[in-house]
């Protein structure tokens, strides 16, 4: 029973992991590649942690892939916004002076 | 939670060698990829890749260390993202 | 050899040639960033869980940002400056085929020269690895890899240790890039107020990990030095560089290795050896030392630590 829901979850998991690298070779522009790489990579691994937490040796071994897991997670949304909005601006050609908010406590321009 | 059930390396390793793939096949993307930005996109596909890659291993092999290797994959792969995306904002700026 | 690694292989060799015949500067440091992590994964394949922690912490992480960081530079300089083909270079450029071709083919001399040195090895067949595994329990050291650096060849670590000082002071010498002040991102400062310190705790994880498992001092420094680059990058409103990469901190770790090593050594009857029961703590005491020195000589190689 444990053994077919791991083949399942695996078996997702290679699936949005292809989608994933299909959507980095075959869509048109970058900003889209961001999107397949940041978003069904992902999936796939949250599927592939799962599988792998139910046959973890020990408690903390299942914990420590699920933090793996969050910081994967966190830091792929990180670059996918990083680097697409640095692509979004370079292509308008916008000046980086207009990136953000102004630091905090610095006086308004 | 000891051994492993029969099937399951087996599950593994398909899974693994079909990461690898993935792998192989973004490498293309890092070959053609026609901006700086594309290729750095493939250095992110390694990076998330490799995480499920070693989590598995670490389960096939027996290593618990693989996931520390998996921790720091995640952590030095947003340092290159943030690497870029500011470095870039610096440049423009110049 | 199954085919994970014969892919593996191949696609180390493909990132490998396409990083060197890049077209810019900036190309070649992101695929150099894609190549170390493919290697590390290359070293988990080979049995070195240690080496491959070192290689995505130092090679793709901090040496990665490192030459991203001076590409650009490299880059915005060559767009303003002229328009010369290539960088300066203190020899004269080859100039027509047959210099080329006399490099090519010097080349390959090189390399056939060591494949026969290498095939003339006698193979250990796992001589070291027997010679550890027997001395490990005399060393009180779990882990072997933290056994041959800090115990057996705790010498040669002295060295390497020393090396970076070198280095480092070198790098000191140069005048800091101007530093240019980065727009606020809001979202990136959320992130980092986050990573930065589990980067720090993973750090400190690794190093205390290092006495029974993969880990160690350049691990962890390198973790170090990654959780200040990311702070730095975030721009958030710490300035841990300057202080981080000041002489005596940078010095540290040498200091202390030196010191436990000629007073332990004392105690021990050896240079750099530890007396028995003592091996756990002054071993750890000289990793943390290491990882504070390693991970400030690691900021300190990008430069603008000095504030005006």
């Amino acid at each position: 029973m444990l053994e077919a829901l791991t083949w399942l979850l695996l078996a997702l998991a290679a699936l949005f992991f292809s989608a994933g690298t299909l959507g980095l070779l075959r869509l048109p522009d970058t900003l889209s590649r961001i999107h397949a790489l940041t978003k069904a990579d992902n999936l796939g691994l949250g599927l592939a942690a799962l599988a792998l937490l139910l046959h973890a040796e020990s408690w903390a071994a299942a914990a420590q892939i699920g933090l793996i897991w969050l910081l994967a997670l966190a830091a792929s949304a990180t670059s996918g916004y990083l680097i697409a909005r640095r692509c979004l601006l370079e292509s308008h050609g916008t000046p980086a002076s207009t990136l953000g908010a102004p630091p905090p406590g610095a006086p308004p321009p | 939670m000891e051994t492993l059930p029969p099937t399951i390396p087996l599950a593994l390793s398909l899974f693994a060698l079909l990461l690898v793939l993935n792998l192989a096949l973004g490498l293309l993307r890092v070959l053609r990829g026609p901006g700086l930005t594309d290729r750095l996109l493939a250095a992110q596909l390694l990076g998330s890749t490799g995480v499920a890659l070693l989590l598995t291993l670490a389960a096939l092999q027996g290593w618990p260390s693989l996931r520390d290797v998996a921790l720091v994959f995640a952590l030095l792969g947003l340092l290159a993202a943030v690497a870029y995306a500011r470095l870039r904002a610096e440049q423009h700026r110049a | 050899m199954n085919a994970i690694d014969l892919l593996l292989a191949l696609a180390l060799l493909l990132l490998a040639g396409s990083a060197l015949l890049a077209r810019s500067v900036q190309t070649a440091s992101v695929l150099f960033i894609a190549f170390g992590l493919l290697l590390a994964l290359v070293w988990v394949r080979l049995g070195a869980p240690d080496v491959a922690l070192a290689e995505a912490a130092i090679g793709a992480g901090v040496a990665g940002a490192l030459l991203m960081l001076a590409a650009s530079e490299f880059e915005s300089r060559r767009i303003g400056g002229s328009r010369a083909a290539g960088p300066r270079l203190p020899w004269p450029r080859p100039q027509g085929w047959r210099p080329r071709w006399a490099l090519v083919l010097l080349a390959l001399a090189c390399a056939a020269v060591l494949l026969l040195a290498v095939l003339a090895i006698e193979p250990l067949a796992g001589a070291a690895t027997e010679a550890v595994a027997r001395n490990l329990p005399q060393s009180e050291i779990a882990h072997p890899v933290t056994a041959v650096l800090l115990s057996f060849r705790a010498y040669d670590t002295l060295l390497e240790i020393a090396v970076l000082l070198v280095a480092v002071v070198a790098v000191q010498a140069a005048p800091a890039p101007p530093q240019r002040a980065l727009a606020h991102d809001p979202v990136l400062a959320r992130v980092a107020a986050i990573t930065v310190p589990l980067a720090l705790l993973v750090a400190l994880y690794l190093l205390w990990a290092g006495s029974s498992r993969s880990g160690g001092a350049f691990q962890a420094g390198a973790v170090l030095a990654g959780a200040v680059l990311l702070a730095r990058f975030a721009s958030l409103p710490l300035d841990p560089q300057s202080r981080l990469t000041r002489p005596p901190v940078l010095a540290l770790g040498l200091a202390l290795f030196i010191l436990i090593g000629l007073v332990a050594g004392a105690l021990a009857g050896a240079a750099l050896g530890y007396p028995s029961g003592w091996v756990k703590p002054l071993v750890l005491a000289i990793e943390a030392a290491l990882m504070v020195s390693i991970g400030a000589t690691l900021v300190a190689l990008f430069g603008g630590s000095k504030t005006a």
